[in-house]
């Protein structure tokens, strides 16, 4: 009686064998077989959008695709300014830029591309109004005398045009408005899309038209595996050649893989904890640097963050333009109370902290520990963990006492995120002081770039010790390779850039 | 029949419109503006109020609600405002993913189901019994994304046999699949199992083997056709949590269906998306109810007479 019972598990379970291998089409992009020169790459974040000119223009899994096939007029190189799509540029007059293109460019479809195409572009980002678009505020004029000059004019002096460069995509002007031109786009880089999935996967494919040395590869495949354990077996397993973004604790297991290469590098991201200076306690200076000196952060940073991250020198990371390093706070409870008495909270007093989840590396360990040294010291401060959305609105409102996040100076300019963050007319985080106003705006409207860095000191300084925040960290981002993955250097933007890469 | 037929008919489009109503208000009830929370904290405040103007968000609550009944009675839920294409096409691409997965998985569940549950009651405990019923108690009571994490260490990350991630090839589907069927497959097979046990003492079961028919015919025609109606009706029932356990599944095989998209445009307050999610699920959902109800009318006699 149990073979015909058998005999019909058996068939059954052919069946729904049959009925997995039928019901979903093969569709490999990466192929295994056959001349291996596609990188198989994982976001650890999905790119929704390949549209660098508005709402995704700041947007770190955007820019990450979009650099392998549009091209800017200028590139940062080792903190320095280095010429690109513009051969050189002029100041005929403190109020206007004059750029000469590089001649001989050609879009992926065989146009020329012009002065008008760089106007056409740099309208576009300036109308999308994305969170980059008021960089470029005080530009009046967009002129194009001929095909290879170009001219900006703007109502007040801009000492940050060359660094907003550096995010200006450049677009064929004829595309610009098409929508659907940005489902599958190509500029004068050395990749263009060749599909597109947003919020899953882009495939690149090499640019034939592309005027420098043609790049290793001959295609680039993007998808996005939300999962940190995901992105981890899948490296290991050889189905994918390289992510990044993965936390400390899965990096010490990765090293030891001798299949693997791991990079750490700095980044211009760092951690820090805003406190509302238009609230009370933070109102006082005094209350906010008790705060800072009653937080053990080295013991802290070396216990979660391994090589995640480095100490912070300043409010800004080293390796962003006008970084400056500021007289380090100490751990030192007693003088922490003693500011706090001084500020009149000699019992300390209750407050709480807000984050987004999944803000931060290691964030809410990191949380934990400094919640318990703040303890220490009489002040109770109540965790609050919110959905990014909730976090953003109540951010935005300057509905909380203080805040833990991470942040990037995408541009690698002081000024992205100095005059961005702390100018009074801001309102991110309460603080207002005249003084720092005025040498922010200093800054921005100063042409000479050693000038600038200096005056960002200045305003660093105020920052750091007015303690509007605390600056624990600067985080070091990291890319995990397969052994096989060859010419990849980091960059500190934390944009992985793979144009130079090659399979062995 | 036919009245029988509408009246559950005009129930379900009552419950389709209690479920917008509800998903309408409550993603509008959670704190975070959905143009903020698209354009990021550094965008422009007239870039914010223009993209609340272009996807109405700046009318009010009553006028919004109502355009949006209008326009959902036309399948048209809007644009997404964070992927940037029509939502009712979103859901629609993502839909077949999720369903080749949970139907991949519901037919997993009920042969593996069946199969198991049969073997294990024509012996009563048994060997098999016994493995089969802690097996049962063990994938029922293990959460989804624990399994799924365990089966890809298993499978991908020492066995090489399976891809971890991802929807390229149709070996990719085995793992969520298998996921996603365990917890159904225990209550199918524990279903099966009870449900013959009972059976099998009964009258008509003892008449069958005095006549002299073959145990595979009792088993598998008389017995197993009155124990039928409660496994359809639990697993037409559970085909609906199949797709609540694909949201969970889906995150952890990076597999691209519309459950992923669901939590994706929840974190996003994308609310066209969620809107259109919720509603086709609702609408699956009210669907196979449906057809349970039309499964159990053919399969039990005594519901036949009675409508």
């Amino acid at each position: 009686m149990r073979s015909p019972t058998i005999r019909l598990g058996a068939l059954a379970l052919a069946g729904v064998l049959g009925l997995t291998a039928c019901s979903f089409g093969s569709d490999d992009p990466a192929g295994d077989g056959g001349g291996v020169t596609t990188l198989r790459v994982a976001n650890p974040t999905p790119v929704v959008s390949l549209n660098p000119f508005a709402a995704n223009s700041a947007d770190q899994p955007t820019l990450t695709v979009v650099q392998e096939v549009f091209e800017t007029l200028v590139v940062r190189q080792d903190g320095k300014i280095a010429p690109k799509l513009a051969e050189s540029w002029t100041n005929p007059d403190p109020l206007t830029w004059q750029f000469v293109l590089r001649s001989g460019v050609t879009f992926a479809d065989g146009t020329p591309m012009t002065s008008a195409d760089v106007k056409a572009s740099l309208r576009a980002l300036i109308d999308g109004k994305g969170p980059l678009a008021g960089l470029w505020a005080t530009v009046d004029d967009i002129r194009t005398p001929d095909e290879r000059t170009l001219t900006i004019h703007t109502t007040s002096q801009l000492g940050t045009v060359l660094s907003n460069l550096t995010l200006l995509w450049i677009a064929p002007a004829a595309k610009l408005g098409d929508n659907a031109f940005f489902d599958a786009p190509y500029g004068t880089g050395p990749f263009k899309v060749s599909s597109f999935t947003a919020g899953q996967s882009v495939n690149l494919v090499r640019n034939d038209k592309y005027r420098g040395d043609p790049p290793k590869l001959t295609s680039i495949s993007y998808r996005y595996i939300p999962e940190v354990s995901g992105r981890v077996t899948a490296l290991a397993n050889n189905e994918i050649d390289v992510t990044w973004g993965l936390p400390p604790d899965q990096l010490t297991g990765l090293r030891d893989n001798k299949d693997l290469t791991v990079r750490s590098f700095p980044t211009y991201a760092n951690y820090y904890i805003w406190f509302n200076s238009s609230r009370k306690p933070f109102t006082d200076a005094r209350v906010r640097q008790a705060m800072w000196h009653a937080v053990d952060f080295a013991k802290i940073s070396k216990s979660l963050f391994d090589q995640a991250g480095t100490p912070a020198t300043g409010p800004l990371p080293e390796a962003v333009f006008g970084a400056a390093g500021q007289n380090p706070y100490r751990y030192d409870p007693a003088r922490a109370r003693q500011l706090l008495t001084e500020a009149g909270y000699p019992d300390g007093f209750s407050t709480t902290m807000m984050w987004s989840s999944g803000c931060c590396t290691n964030g809410n360990s990191f949380a934990d520990a400094m919640i318990s040294d703040w303890a220490k010291v009489g002040i109770v401060v109540k965790p609050q963990e919110l959905e990014r959305a909730t976090w953003l609105d109540k951010l935005l409102k300057l509905d909380w006492d203080s805040t833990m996040t991470t942040g990037s100076t995408v541009t690698g300019d002081a000024d992205f995120t100095l005059a961005r963050l702390y100018l009074s007319t801001a309102k991110r985080n309460g603080y207002a002081n005249p003084e720092l106003d005025r040498i922010l705006l200093a800054a921005r409207a100063e042409l000479d770039q050693d000038k600038r860095a200096t005056l960002y000191a200045q305003a660093g300084k105020i920052v750091w010790d007015q303690a509007v925040g605390i600056f624990p960290l600067d985080l070091n981002g990291n890319v995990v390779l397969r052994g096989n993955v060859e010419g990849f250097t980091p960059t500190p933007n934390d944009l992985p850039d793979f144009a130079g890469v090659s399979l062995r | 029949m036919l009245r029988y037929a509408l009246r559950r008919l005009a129930i379900s489009v009552l419950v389709l419109f209690g479920a917008a109503t509800v998903v309408f208000f409550a993603m509008r009830a959670v704190s975070g503006d959905p143009a903020t929370a698209v354009l990021g904290p550094d965008a422009d405040q007239s870039a914010v109020e223009a993209l609340r103007r272009e996807y109405g968000l700046d009318a009010s609550l009553p006028v919004q609600y109502v355009q949006f009944l209008r326009r959902a009675v036309t399948l048209d839920f809007g644009e997404s405002f964070r992927l940037h294409d029509a939502a009712t096409n979103l859901v629609l691409t993502h839909l077949s993913a999720t369903a080749a997965l949970a139907l991949t998985a519901f037919a997993i569940a009920l042969v593996l189901g069946f199969a198991l549950g049969t073997l294990a009651a024509t012996r009563p405990n048994g060997v098999v019994d016994r493995v089969v019923s802690v097996l049962s108690m063990l994938t029922q009571s293990l959460p989804t994304f624990w399994v799924g994490i365990m089966l890809i260490l298993v499978f991908s990350r020492f066995l090489h046999l399976l891809p971890s991630s991802g929807a390229a090839s149709p070996a990719a589907m085995v793992m969520p699949a298998v996921t996603l069927a365990l917890p159904l497959l225990s209550v199918v097979l524990r279903l099966v199992r009870s449900g013959l046990l009972d059976v099998l003492h009964e009258d008509y079961v003892v008449t069958a083997r005095a006549k002299g028919l073959s145990e595979t015919r009792v088993v598998g025609w008389h017995a197993m056709r009155n124990m039928l109606i409660p496994v359809v009706t639990v697993a037409g029932l559970e085909f609906g949590s199949l797709l609540g356990g694909a949201v969970i599944v889906e995150t952890v095989f990076a597999w691209p269906g519309v459950g992923r998209l669901m939590t994706d445009a929840i974190a996003a307050r994308d609310y066209s998306v969620v809107q259109a999610c919720v509603i086709t699920v609702a609408v699956i959902f009210i669907v196979i109810n449906l057809l349970v109800d039309l499964l159990y009318v053919r399969l039990d006699p005594r519901v036949r007479e009675s409508v």
